[in-house]
């Protein structure tokens, strides 16, 4: 007699097999896909017409563009993730994970497979935006396997902020509600980092929080790997601070699925 | 829930006319319905997270997040800033108003409420006209808000109480035309994500591309103009003339009343067309 052997979850695959899935969902609908092209853009193009000559008095536009370039790349990836994380609570509502549940698939897959779906999305904002910023006046000038480094960090700083939309929408009532609690959270990051102003042109209560603020850490090393001076250093906080949020919040956002999707599932 | 519906509605759920008078058919009480229908947006709005927190805590946060960060520049360039973003705030209040009031118009389309609205006899406009005081009574509590923590940071009104007086007329006549085309962009569209796309495109260029945030000698000086003379950059410059001590009055206000008249007719008649399309 021969007993029927359970199919066991496989995390590695079925994460793919729900990246897979996602990144299908984006290409049918692109809306999302211009959003996170020309958002970016826009900030870029505008911020710089109307805030260069006020930051920076005595320089160009291009300088601008070459210190806040990396800014607008990370407000591209960030403000994108809401839109991930609302698409999460649709499925959860729409039965899709009661489905998933059902079957031996891991718990991991469709909350990784989301985040990894985005690192696609992220690719072609940061590449976009570097494409345009370039003749603007953004410069490489630090050699190639530093440009590699640049182009890669907010890569996986976005694995990290995808987990923070991730957990925010296992919490919440609605997508509504999701994209109203992120959007006010990633402006202040955005806003109170050394992104826009230099560090000494904040008020002073604000300039710690500029200082551990994430964003700030990425920017700090992304402008490093641009421009040269010591790199290892801030290199090494952005990563704590990306490994952070990965597992921080990826932890706490499969431990809120888990308990979501079971209890829709019952 | 029974005051959510117009009261001449609420006669022909009644059942069918007593004999005396059969055959009068309700008519539409236009104030009624518009008050009524604002109501219920009113209400629609309170229950939403995402309306409360666009009307109410992005504003808020806007206005404390350009505040801190650019305070210290400005004051560099000679800018007292409080005072001068104060006004690009309100605008950017309305914008947020605008914004939600299109996505509303979209969905009473998309959901039926405007088409079950038509056939029962509730004035034509109302549903328009409804969203519209809602939504400027939404504004009127964005405005004192930021007022509020305008006066928190070190805002005043230093031309007097009368041009202050004026300062929430000029910003009601910015949503109510602004709204109003929103409204007609909303349901003339029609589908939530491209209204959402829509509406964004139109407000980042228009909101960063003026004065209310930055001076214009800010900008490159081939794109001074535009910035200069667009609505936005305007409706700025009336508002800034009504919170100064000392500065011309009457050309700010005449030249921001012709836009605003201009913008106010488009959104009237796109307004009305969409409507009635959206209905049908």
């Amino acid at each position: 007699m021969s007993q029927v052997a359970l199919p066991r979850p496989a995390p590695v695959g079925d994460t793919l097999a729900m990246a897979g899935r996602a990144l299908r969902l984006m290409l049918r609908d692109p809306a999302t896909f211009v959003l996170a092209v020309f958002f970016p853009l826009i900030l870029l193009l505008l911020i710089t017409v109307s805030f260069a000559k006020i930051v920076y008095p005595g320089a160009g536009y291009d300088d601008y563009v070459d210190v806040s370039l990396p800014l607008f790349v990370l407000m591209g990836i960030a403000f994108a993730s809401p839109f991930t994380a609302a698409a999460t609570v649709t499925d959860l509502r729409d039965g899709f994970d009661a489905r998933i549940r059902t079957m031996p698939v891991s718990a991991l897959a469709p909350l990784a497979g989301r985040v990894l779906a985005d690192t696609a999305r992220s690719a072609i904002t940061i590449a976009v935006v570097v494409v345009v910023g370039v003749p603007l006046g953004f410069r490489f000038t630090a050699g190639p396997w530093a440009a590699i480094g640049f182009l890669l960090l907010p890569l996986v700083f976005g694995l990290g902020l995808g987990f923070l939309g991730l957990l925010v929408a296992m919490r919440a009532r609605d997508s509504e509600t999701v994209v109203a609690v992120l959007n006010p959270l990633l402006l202040v990051c955005s806003f109170l980092s050394t992104g826009m102003v230099q560090r000494s042109d904040l008020p002073g209560w604000v300039q710690p929080i500029a200082r551990v603020n994430p964003f700030s850490v990425v920017i700090e090393a992304m402008r490093a790997l641009a421009h040269g001076g010591a790199t290892t250093r801030p290199v090494i906080e952005a990563l704590v601070w990306s490994g952070v949020l990965i597992v921080g919040c990826g932890v706490l956002a499969v431990r809120g699925y888990r308990t979501r999707s079971d209890r829709l599932a019952a | 829930m029974t005051s959510t519906i117009p009261a001449a509605v609420a006669g022909t759920l009644a059942g069918p006319p007593p004999p005396g008078v059969a055959g009068t058919r309700p008519r539409p009480a236009f104030a009624t319905d518009v008050a009524v229908l604002a109501e219920r947006h009113l209400r629609l709005m309170s229950r939403r997270p995402a309306s409360i927190i666009s009307a109410i805590v992005l504003p808020l946060v806007f206005a404390l997040l350009f505040f801190t960060v650019f305070s210290r520049v400005m004051r560099r360039g000679g800018l007292d800033y409080i005072d001068y973003l104060l006004p690009a705030v309100v605008i950017q209040a309305v914008f947020f108003t605008g914004m939600s009031s299109a996505i509303l118009a979209a969905e009473d389309a998309l959901g039926g409420t405007l088409r079950r609205l038509r056939t029962m006899s509730v004035s034509r406009p109302a549903p328009a006209l409804g969203l519209l005081a809602a939504e400027l009574t939404r504004s009127l509590l964005s405005l004192g808000v930021l007022l509020a923590i305008g006066a928190a940071l070190g805002f005043r009104f230093h031309g007097g109480p009368w041009k202050a007086l004026g300062f929430p007329v000029v910003m009601l006549a910015f949503a109510a035309a602004l709204v109003t085309c929103f409204i007609a962009l909303g349901l003339a569209i029609r589908r939530l994500e491209a209204v959402t796309t829509a509406t964004n495109l139109i407000y980042f260029p228009f909101m960063l591309l003026s004065s209310a945030f930055t001076p214009a000698a800010a900008f490159p000086s081939w794109l001074r103009p535009v910035v200069e003379q667009q609505p936005v950059s305007r409706v700025a410059d009336a508002l800034r003339a009504l919170t100064a001590h000392d500065a011309a009055l009457a050309r700010p206000l005449l030249i921001a009343g012709a836009w605003l008249l201009g913008l106010g007719v488009v959104g009237v008649l796109g307004a009305s067309r969409a409507l009635g399309r959206a209905a049908a």
